[in-house]
């Protein structure tokens, strides 16, 4: 299929070509208290296609590309007439393809995955035998194992194949004392089982639903905010944003190569961010990339000056840059110095917020506190409800970071990030 | 769809239920394009196709289903066949409803065609559309984009064979604008099912979108704390969705997340709130004419005169719980599991003119515009994220404008409070997740409501 999908790109007079070639099957498993509420299996099979045609105008050369997604045994001339007419339209400024280059080896899929039905039954009875605690038992599960194949091949000659994998546990504990009750909900995304730690984090998550039954509304004021590493990725979602060289070439980016990127003198901790495509089994690695770019990984923010616009070869190409590729896992480093409850006596952790995802052109966000702790003169209050809302941006300058480092899948960092003078809204 | 593959899955269907209690199948097919420009770059794609095939067969205790994208007849066969002799029958715990008998074609109605346009004149209405937001003042970037789906299903089970064909269009136009100093943006969003007729947007809403992001420059973070408010039907639609919506999908009873559970046939709105779930509104985006359990679209009354009637069910749920089954058994693609879900959510209408609604607050705040939100429905909290509102002083809106708000509050307290409704209505169309994942087309909205809510 492949071999004719490429005679057929060339009998239609495209340029270059793309092709990627998508295989994957996934076992899902979803249990409700200590049965089953469904099983699924999904099988997937098919081509991605990108064409490319360039075309001489008065005004100079344009690119245009079209994609579409065909399935093994389908007539391709349909979909490649649809996609010369559509490439034909687009007017883009000229830009190459990624040529071949030696891709790093990463590892991104688990092989315990290749009996992914037998792996989620054991993570079932796992989950089942440790749920129930202590006024704590389980609401519900679900379970996604998953595995690709990709092939990519393209017209500058890569021809390069990888396998990724995926495992996500999806949960909710209930705890009940009296008339009370109370849900904690949690998802864990990884590439190796490993990493999970399932009961760990059952363990975690049982104290943290046995607190949601005494938990109070916070009260209304400025306050200091511990943020949690699962939330850390959101949180900085707007220095992604802004370090994006798409998002320089579209003139909305504010950050500048070597300046800083917080307003005046820093007040906390400052740290440095990377962006990493080699992590073993991290969520966002990959040994190439959609476009074919190898796996890598670049200083994005060097002690709080922007050093590296994060660019696809399409936009390296615009702006004159490396084709760094888009962001992908996250590392913030160096670890800090902060202790809350050593060296802080009244201030939030937050443990899950409903959602976190500030507006990456601004910087601000704001969002309900699903569930947190109230830290002040060495008492922990159980809180839910009301808001934390700040600027992301602004906070930079008074950041503290924890000296405790954890990995979530797809950031290594700080297990908490401290900021100070955050609004809160209660009661 | 074509005769033959129908006839094939219908015999493997009742091959399947030689083994166990219930089988039904439902293929999906489709496809779209979409387009998008910005003051750099253009793009046309076609849209990755909902197409596959799901077996779902009721092993006697729960659901199994096996799902695969691949649909030549011939391994088509061979996967059902395979897939059936997996499934291990148990004693039957439930009895499968199978449905009135019914074989019919539904199609959504297009007033304009979608194919009435090529793509050069689609291409060249987004330009037109980008262009006219690149000349507006302190505007630096502007985009367009426009997707139009064909979304074909087709259920069959012993008794039905159902077949829907909907036509969804999307229209979105952002402008970012700056005083030099900041950058802020503001969105037009169009769309619905039917045809191009869908993304008509006038000249004064294009600039009236302008001239808001404009005046978000110089927006205020609110003081924290409770607030009158007004919600204009984007955040009433929210309200609906977010705050009470998730939380009486019936599916969350069985796991037992759902507060509304206890509440079923109790008075928790104020009198004069009706919500309802309706995937028949005529054009909406959330629109459907089966869900993907065969089951007839048709309204469910939620909430009538305050008083909570009835949840949304999927078959499984319905079945488990003893309850009603609604049309609102959805699913993502024929990737994921089915799920209860909304459709086009809202609050009725009753007779007030939304001047008179802001005309009656002293002070308080009109929310405008919503962005997002999430559900909690064990908790029956809120969270509603707001683009900007507006200062009400003395019945009158000022020139002071908030950005972005929170709105957070215990779902009943807020219902309760509902004072005053207006006569008008309009549905805003959007994907909705379960949670963080699971995303399915629907619309929410309502007239402009007055509440009293805490903001953030």
């Amino acid at each position: 299929m492949l071999t004719k999908i490429k005679d057929r790109i060339a009998a239609h007079g495209f340029y270059d070509f793309q092709i990627s070639r998508v295989t994957k099957k996934e076992h899902q498993l979803y249990l409700i208290r200590n049965g089953v509420e469904s099983e699924r299996e999904v099988d997937s099979h098919y081509y991605e296609v990108t064409v490319y045609l360039d075309q001489k105008a008065e005004a100079g050369v344009f690119r245009g590309a079209y994609t579409f997604f065909i399935k093994p045994g389908e007539d391709i001339d349909r979909y490649l007439t649809d996609a010369r007419v559509g490439a034909a339209l687009v007017k883009n400024r000229p830009y190459g393809l990624t040529g071949p280059k030696p891709f790093p080896a990463v590892e991104m899929l688990d092989p315990r995955l290749r009996s992914a039905h037998d792996q989620a039954g054991a993570l079932a009875d796992m989950i089942m035998s440790h749920a129930t605690a202590d006024r704590v038992y389980l609401s519900s599960a679900e379970i996604y194992l998953s595995s690709a194949e990709i092939e990519l091949s393209t017209s500058t000659g890569i021809a390069a194949r990888k396998e990724k994998g995926r495992i996500e546990v999806d949960m909710t504990l209930l705890s009940r004392s009296g008339k009370e009750d109370a849900e904690m909900h949690f998802n864990l995304e990884r590439r190796n089982f490993d990493h999970l730690r399932l009961i760990e984090n059952i363990e975690r998550h049982q104290d943290y639903a046995r607190d949601m039954l005494t938990v109070k509304i916070p009260r209304n004021h400025q306050a200091t905010v511990v943020f949690g590493s699962d939330m850390i990725y959101n949180l900085f979602f707007p220095i992604i944003f802004h370090g994006s060289a798409r998002i320089k070439d579209q003139g909305i980016s504010k950050f500048e190569i070597g300046a800083p990127i917080i307003s005046g003198p820093p007040q906390g901790d400052v740290f440095t961010v990377l962006s990493s495509g080699v992590i073993p089994y991290g969520l966002r690695s990959d040994n190439f990339d959609e476009e074919g770019l190898p796996g890598q990984e670049h200083t994005v923010i060097e002690n709080g000056i922007f050093r590296k616009y994060m660019a696809s070869k399409q936009y390296a190409d615009y702006l004159g840059l490396e084709p760094t590729g888009t962001f992908k896992n996250m590392i913030v480093k160096p670890v800090g110095t902060l202790r809350p409850n050593a060296e802080i006596d009244d201030y939030y952790e937050i443990v899950k917020f409903s959602e976190l995802f500030p507006d990456p052109i601004t910087g601000d966000f704001v969002s309900e506190i699903r569930f947190g702790y109230h830290h002040q003169g060495g008492v922990k209050t159980p809180v839910k409800g009301g808001s934390v809302s700040g600027n992301i941006f602004q906070s930079l300058s008074d950041m503290a970071f924890s000296r405790t480092e954890v990995f979530t899948g797809d950031y290594i960092g700080p297990e908490n990030v401290l900021i100070r003078n955050l609004s809160v809204a209660g009661g | 769809m074509d005769k033959n593959l129908v006839g094939r899955i219908r015999e493997l269907t009742a091959e399947a239920e030689r083994k166990v209690p219930y089988a039904s199948a439902t293929y999906f097919t489709g496809g779209g394009m979409e387009i998008r420009v910005d003051r750099k770059d253009e793009k046309i794609a076609a849209l990755k196709a909902n197409r596959g095939l799901v077996l779902t067969v009721f092993n006697g205790e729960y659901f199994q289903e096996f799902a695969t994208d691949d649909d030549d007849p011939d391994r088509m066969t061979r996967f059902f066949r395979a897939a059936t002799d997996s499934v291990l029958r148990r004693p039957p715990k439930y009895e499968i409803p199978v449905g009135v008998a019914q074989e019919k074609v539904y199609q959504t109605e297009e007033q304009i065609c979608p194919e009435a346009m090529n793509a050069t004149e689609k291409l060249d209405l987004m330009r037109g559309r980008r262009d006219r937001i690149l000349r507006a003042d302190q505007v630096v970037n502007a985009m367009a984009m426009y997707a139009e789906r064909r979304e074909n299903k087709i259920f069959i089970n012993r008794v039905r064979v159902v077949e829907e064909q909907v036509r969804r269009v999307t229209h979105f136009l952002i402008a970012y604008v700056t005083d030099g100093k900041t950058m802020k943006s503001n969105f037009l969003i169009a769309g619905g099912t039917g045809g191009l007729e869908r993304i008509e947007v006038r000249d004064d809403q294009i600039d009236n979108m302008i001239e808001t992001a404009r005046k978000l420059l110089r927006a205020e973070r609110i003081t924290p704390g409770f607030y009158d408010i007004v919600a204009a039907p984007p955040v009433t639609g929210l309200i609906a969705h977010e705050a009470f919506g998730h939380g009486v999908e019936i599916d969350m009873y069985l796991k037992d997340r759902a507060r509304s559970r206890d509440f079923l046939g109790s008075q928790i709105a104020a009198p004069i709130v009706n919500i309802v779930d309706d995937p028949t509104v005529p054009e909406a985006y959330g629109s459907y004419f089966i869900d993907d359990e065969g089951e007839p679209a048709r309204p469910t009354y939620i909430i009538k005169d305050g008083r909570y009637i009835q949840g949304l069910s999927d078959l499984y749920s319905s079945v488990v719980m003893g309850l009603p089954k609604t049309a609102n058994g959805r699913r993502e693609s024929y990737e994921r599991k089915i799920y209860s879900r909304m459709s086009n959510t809202f609050i009725q209408p009753r007779d007030l003119q939304p001047s008179a609604i802001i005309a009656a607050v002293e002070n308080g705040v009109y929310l405008e515009q919503g962005l997002s939100g999430m559900e909690d429905p064990k908790g029956w909290g809120i969270q509603i994220i707001v683009h900007y509102g507006r200062e009400i002083r003395n019945g009158k809106l000022t020139d002071r404008i908030f950005s972005p708000l929170g709105v957070t509050g215990y779902v009943p307290e807020l219902l309760q409070n509902i004072s005053m409704i207006g006569n008008d209505f309009e549905l805003d169309g959007g994907t909705c997740g379960k949670g963080y994942k699971e995303n399915v087309p629907v619309s929410s909205g309502g007239p402009h409501i007055r509440t009293r809510v805490r903001l953030g």
